[in-house]
């Protein structure tokens, strides 16, 4: 491993720089703005799953006092689009029109009324008269792939869907060697086919945007988005207005987890704005985030591996996936190749492999982008299967892993083949760090002591399980993020990024890389994020591309500003630019002779060949240098309820370098409780209309405080040498482990081995009874 | 109607609609620090100290707070001089989006006003309305207790 | 809160007062305790809100067993000295997890009985505890809870003023079970029971299931059944399948019957093991 340079302020848990702000209150966050003559907007959703409008009146509506506008599909712009939140083109279909003529699920949109309160607009919504012809839904992944099965997207102007009379988004097919062969040849072959539910980020904020037109008629949305640059081109689209006429804010947002990576509601917002000149307030209710705006991609996906007796050493992986890509195909195609882009490499011994599936749409709720995206519904079969190998090979499942996994100055063919849509980048491993996860993690559940055993206490039996996982660190050759600094005269600087802080801590990280560069403590940068007007471009935040990408893009403008001080302060100081380092807020030469970075900047802004100190970077990454995370648990089965607790959660991690620590011990703890609600307890019911039945944090239950195991996360650092400072990215891949380590883990306590999630008590009891019973 | 109240120490008096929620009144009378997370008290963000006991600000009429004294969190810094909670809340890293923060540091607030040495399957009682996506509650935990003792110690504001 | 038509809201001084405001508007008006039910659950009818929290009707008091006021928080119930001392504080380990601390401060015993929420955990144990309603509606009366819950879909619902819980029958313990989805979660389903026992034998049981997803009733049969049997593990665990059997159980979006069936056995069984382990049979 390369040698980890000493630093000053990377690897330091420094508070958040936005942290006094949210402890005390401050009116940060979208909906804390008050502008006067503000709208309400209300939206209106479809009562059925898959209807046309046939006649839609807002007539009444319209005339009523106190109301602004009412849009429908008869007067707004019919451009499609994706909703997702990707670089341009984007590998999304564009099959969303702002209102459409046809619904598609129980809560798509049909109507919205602006209004000068919420009360009024909502009396007006029910003054909307609509006749819908009523068409046969599509409930299910089999259902849209029945022969003859109703077509969700008839229109003739969509574009990029694969299939759309068989209602197929995408379809993927990538493969190495020759699977057949492959499983011919090995002694043993394990196969399993998971399922994975409907589940919601349920960001504690729900979507958000104020839009209001500035005093030069441009629109500005103040938005809680992870994508602000992609929202400002997509609005552009939808609207037929020029880039140029809007500015997108992010201000500080509550949560995302990949539901805000969409343009969910700013063309709404936009447009009541843009027609009607005043500043309009659209907030989704708790119910409607859970209907109307984004959810886990439900999946169907069978994994078949085939090892060696003797070496236990894969000769084969095959995974195929189905996608319930839900009502719109946003995320549809990148979420089913991710399913198998960042799993497959991770066992890249296997000289043979393929990945196949398809997404398919849905008369249900969409699905979009969520924390994983694809990785997370494909180790659930993956690692349940690799558990289930070793113990046909009767090898420890640690060994397992260790016999088989991705070393450094390894690659996988994978990698090139398959990426966030179409073909992926070739990349080795320059840092990994998994055996020290595994002793360590092992160690600290007390792998060997307690596995096996099947500890009574009472009617709980206790098992554990362990499972590994890798993500990315954002997507290779198309992710771009840039970074401007600018000096101040009192040894500030202003660092602009595009990059979104979603509540994740990147402005203090990226804070963090400009201050070791520069040599000042991170009080001397002040860190302005995610305005299209100020800020440079960045993707955004998804794909973990923030800290690996933007984080890159920092390091380079402030190792050019570092470049013009040093030009500065050398002729002063007598010596080589060269030979100048950055330190303690100075200039300081080899003799100790220093001078300050003020009197730098005042020299540069006042006195002497003036100029602005100042620089913007891009960075386009050539790669994406996986983390890895080796997860254990301990939990324990209540044989007569079929409840499992988990008790003890230990994650080893490997995100190269942490820039603030706490920080990814954070991410990293969000993460792994979001999976095991996800693994537990959180399922989106949908009745045998499409309706969601349980739109409501009282009836869909996310882990509170009572649920939370022990939970330990280890930073187990490596060096990521194409990484700022070493580091790798961390935001995704917590939330992986989870379930098949708990799903091991039960089978370790009652030999049962679940399929489906989530592993709910009465689903666990079944399987206990159906087990003994056979 | 009318009603008066003390907000953060302030005495209103203030017009409200028969069945308006507190959450609704304070955030329009400018306490942006009062989030609104569900309306239906699932989730506890819109937490507000009346009478010292923190409570759903949108489960509670406002015509209820007649006469009592509401704290929201920002009134919970003196003179520039953050509340233990708070500061241990930013020194733990327990902060992440921050908009479940008001609700969690309104509930530890009352918590230890009442258990000045909560164990930890207390500080959990205490937090149990309060829910969270982004930290998973284990810096949250860690900054309760932390909060809990610069109290004992008497240093009410650092 | 939906758009409500509620224009008023009255804060009589008096159970008179109040009374006559409720009986003047009939269904479209509605008393409020805390308030929470009626900010969720309020229907589109209800004009008229009726505070009773100026009725000083928040008290906790021993009274030849407990009296508690109708607007009587949970966590006014829960830091009383006379509900720690009832029944080895069993009021205390039940009100303790029910809800969030943040609705218990808030949440009135009134309030819950007069919403009855099929999923109470606090009406099953009031109904084995034997509890009785002080009720006024114009003139005062006192009617066991159950005759309440049974008269509750009548149009003219009496005001409750007092929960009443007389002494606990000599030799007697209590046990409440309750099973949920996560921590902060209504029950799907629970169990409360008191037993009166003497050398080893049950003389006296009182048994209730809720959140069938029903509202909790008695189990007379499963009561008769562990009358003057033994507190042993047969019986017990003929009991608590009696029970699984007896109750009226239904899928809903919380779990299914058959799992309830499955809850009600384990849940009983818990209850009357403690209650068996903790001397109850000697």
């Amino acid at each position: 491993m390369p040698e980890r340079p000493r630093f000053a302020v990377v690897g330091k848990s420094e508070r958040k720089v936005d942290g006094y702000a949210l402890v005390t209150g401050k009116p940060v966050f979208v909906a804390d703005l008050r502008l006067p003559g503000t709208l309400r907007v209300e939206i209106l959703g479809s009562p059925h799953a898959h209807a046309r409008i046939v006649r839609i009146d807002a007539s009444e509506a319209e005339a009523m006092p106190g109301v602004a506008c009412v849009l429908t599909h008869e007067n707004t712009p019919p451009t499609r689009h994706t909703t997702a939140g990707q670089g341009a083109p984007e590998p999304s279909p564009y099959d969303t029109r702002m209102f459409d003529d046809k619904v598609r699920f129980v809560g798509d949109r049909v109507a919205a009324v602006a209004a000068d309160s919420e009360a009024v607009a909502r009396a007006a919504l029910k003054a909307i008269q609509v006749d819908y012809e009523e068409l046969a839904p599509v409930l299910s992944i089999d259902e849209a792939l029945r022969d003859g099965a109703p077509v969700v997207h008839d229109e003739s102007d969509a574009t990029g869907i694969y299939d759309a009379a068989l209602n197929i988004v995408a379809d993927v097919d990538i493969d190495v060697g020759d699977t057949a062969a492959g499983f011919e040849a090995s002694d043993v072959v394990v196969e399993t086919t998971c399922e994975t539910q409907y589940a919601q980020h349920t960001p504690i904020e729900t979507h958000v945007v104020y839009s209001y037109l500035d005093n030069d008629r441009r629109l500005v949305l103040r938005t809680s988005t992870q994508v602000p640059f992609h929202v400002r081109r997509i609005v552009a689209q939808a609207l037929g207005i020029p880039i140029r006429d809007i500015r997108v804010i992010k201000p500080r947002i509550g949560g995302g987890f990949g539901a805000k990576q969409e343009v969910l509601l700013e063309d709404i917002a936009g447009w009541v704005t843009w027609r009607t000149g005043r500043p309009a307030l659209i907030q989704l209710s708790r119910k409607e985030e859970f209907t109307s705006a984004r959810t886990r991609h439900p999946m169907r996906v069978r994994v078949k591996l085939g090892a060696d007796r003797e070496t236990g050493v894969l000769r084969a992986i095959e995974m195929e996936a189905i996608s319930n890509t839900g009502a719109y195909g946003a995320h549809g195609l990148t979420v089913l190749a991710n399913t198998g882009s960042k799993t497959l490499p991770l066992y890249n011994k296997a000289a043979h492999a393929r990945f196949y599936g398809q997404a398919v749409y849905t008369t249900l709720a969409v699905p979009g982008a969520y924390r994983g995206y694809g990785a997370t519904q494909g180790y659930f079969p993956l690692e349940t299967a690799m558990d289930a190998l070793a113990e046909r090979l009767g090898i420890d499942p640690v060994e397992l892993r260790r016999r088989n996994h991705i070393r450094v100055g390894e690659g996988s063919p994978i990698f090139e083949k398959l990426g966030e849509g179409r073909e992926g980048v070739e990349q080795t491993i320059k840092s990994c760090e998994l055996e020290r996860c595994l002793e360590i993690g092992a160690e600290r559940i007390g792998w060997v002591e307690k596995r096996g055993k099947r500890h009574r206490d009472g009617s709980r039996v206790h098992g554990l399980g362990m499972s590994i996982v890798m993500q990315g660190s954002g997507i290779p050759l198309i992710d771009m993020g840039a970074a401007t600094i600018k000096m101040n005269e009192d040894g500030s600087f202003n660092l602009l990024i595009g990059a979104t802080d979603l509540g994740t801590g990147s402005d203090t990280i990226l804070g963090q890389i400009a201050a070791e560069v520069l040599g000042v403590p991170l009080d001397a940068i002040l860190v302005t994020s995610s305005d299209t007007d100020f800020t440079p471009f960045d993707v955004g935040a998804y794909a973990s591309s923030t800290t690996y990408v933007s984080g890159t893009a920092v390091q380079r403008a402030a190792e050019e500003v570092r470049e013009q001080i040093r030009g500065v302060a050398a002729p002063v100081l007598g010596c080589d630019p060269g030979a100048l380092s950055l330190r303690d807020r100075s200039a300081v030469a080899p003799s100790g002779e220093r001078l300050s970075l003020a009197e730098v900047c005042r020299r540069a802004m006042y006195e002497s060949d003036q100029f602005q100190i100042a620089a913007t970077a891009s960075c386009v990454p050539s790669e994406s240098p996986p983390p890895f995370v080796a997860n254990f648990a301990e939990v324990a089965v209540d044989t007569e309820t079929g409840r499992v607790d988990v008790l003890h959660y230990v994650a080893a991690v490997d995100c190269g370098v942490a820039i603030n620590p706490a920080l990814a011990e954070g991410q990293m703890e969000g993460a792994i409780v979001n999976g095991i609600g996800y693994a537990l307890t959180e399922e989106m019911l949908i009745s045998s209309r499409g309706r969601v039945r349980n739109p409501s944090l009282f009836d869909y239950k996310i882990p509170g405080i009572l649920d939370v195991p022990k939970i330990e996360v280890i930073l187990v650092e490596s060096y990521e040498p194409t990484g700022p400072m070493g580091a790798k990215s961390v935001g995704e891949i917590g939330i992986n482990g989870p379930i098949p380590t708990i799903a091991n883990a039960i089978y370790d306590a009652v030999g049962v081995r679940l399929t489906e999630t989530p592993f709910t008590p009465e689903r666990v009891l079944r399987a206990i009874r159906a087990a003994s019973s056979a | 109607m009318t009603i008066t109240l003390t907000i953060n120490g302030e005495r209103k008096t203030l017009e409200i609609a028969p069945d308006e929620s507190l959450l609704d009144l304070l955030r329009r009378e400018g306490h942006m620090g009062v989030k609104v997370g569900c309306r239906t008290g699932d989730c506890g963000a819109c937490a507000v100290l009346l009478d010292g006991r923190a409570v759903n600000s949108c489960l509670v009429f406002a015509a209820k707070a007649d006469g009592r004294e509401v704290v929201t969190v920002e009134g919970l810094e003196r003179d520039g001089l953050l509340h233990p909670v708070q500061r241990a809340f930013l020194d733990e890293g327990a902060v992440q989006c921050g908009y479940c923060t008001p609700g969690m540091v309104i509930s530890a607030v009352d918590l230890l006003s009442r258990n000045p040495d909560p164990t930890e399957e207390e500080i959990r009682q205490g937090l149990s309305g309060n829910l969270c996506r982004c930290t998973g509650y284990v810096k949250q935990i860690r900054a309760v207790s932390r909060a809990a003792a610069v109290l004992r110690g008497g240093d009410v504001h650092a | 809160m939906i758009s409500t038509g509620i224009r008023e809201y009255l804060r009589p001084a008096s159970l008179e007062e109040a009374w006559a405001a409720i009986a003047q508007c009939g269904s479209a008006a509605s008393p409020v305790g805390g308030g929470i039910d009626v900010r969720l659950y309020a229907t589109p009818n209800t004009t008229t809100l009726v505070d009773l929290a100026g009725l000083g009707l928040g008290y906790v008091r021993d009274a030849h067993g407990l009296a508690i006021g109708a607007t009587t928080t949970f966590t006014e119930i829960l830091e009383s000295t006379p509900a720690k001392g009832y029944l080895d504080g069993i009021l205390v380990d039940v009100l303790e997890r029910v809800a969030s601390p943040l609705q218990r401060n808030v949440g009135t015993v009134g309030g819950t009985l007069g919403s009855a929420h099929p999923w109470s955990d606090v009406i099953p144990l009031l109904l084995v505890l034997d509890a009785a309603l002080l009720l006024y509606d114009g003139r005062e009366r006192v009617l066991p809870l159950e005759e309440y819950l049974a008269a509750r879909a009548s149009a003219e619902r009496p005001l409750i003023v007092e929960v009443r819980l007389p002494m606990p029958p000599p030799s007697s313990m209590g046990a409440f079970e309750a099973f949920t989805r996560t921590g902060f979660d209504v029950s799907i389903l629970n169990c409360a029971c008191l037993v009166s026992a003497e050398a080893g034998r049950c003389r006296a049981a009182r048994i209730a299931v809720g959140g069938t997803p029903a509202l909790a009733t008695r189990l007379p049969a499963v009561e008769r059944a562990l009358t003057d049997a033994p507190l042993d593990d047969p019986t017990i665990d003929r009991i608590a399948a009696l029970a699984g059997e007896t109750i009226d159980a239904r899928d809903d979006r919380r779990a299914s019957a058959e799992y309830r069936r499955d809850l009600a056995r384990v849940g009983l069984s818990r209850c009357l093991r403690r209650i068996s382990e903790a001397g109850g049979n000697g």
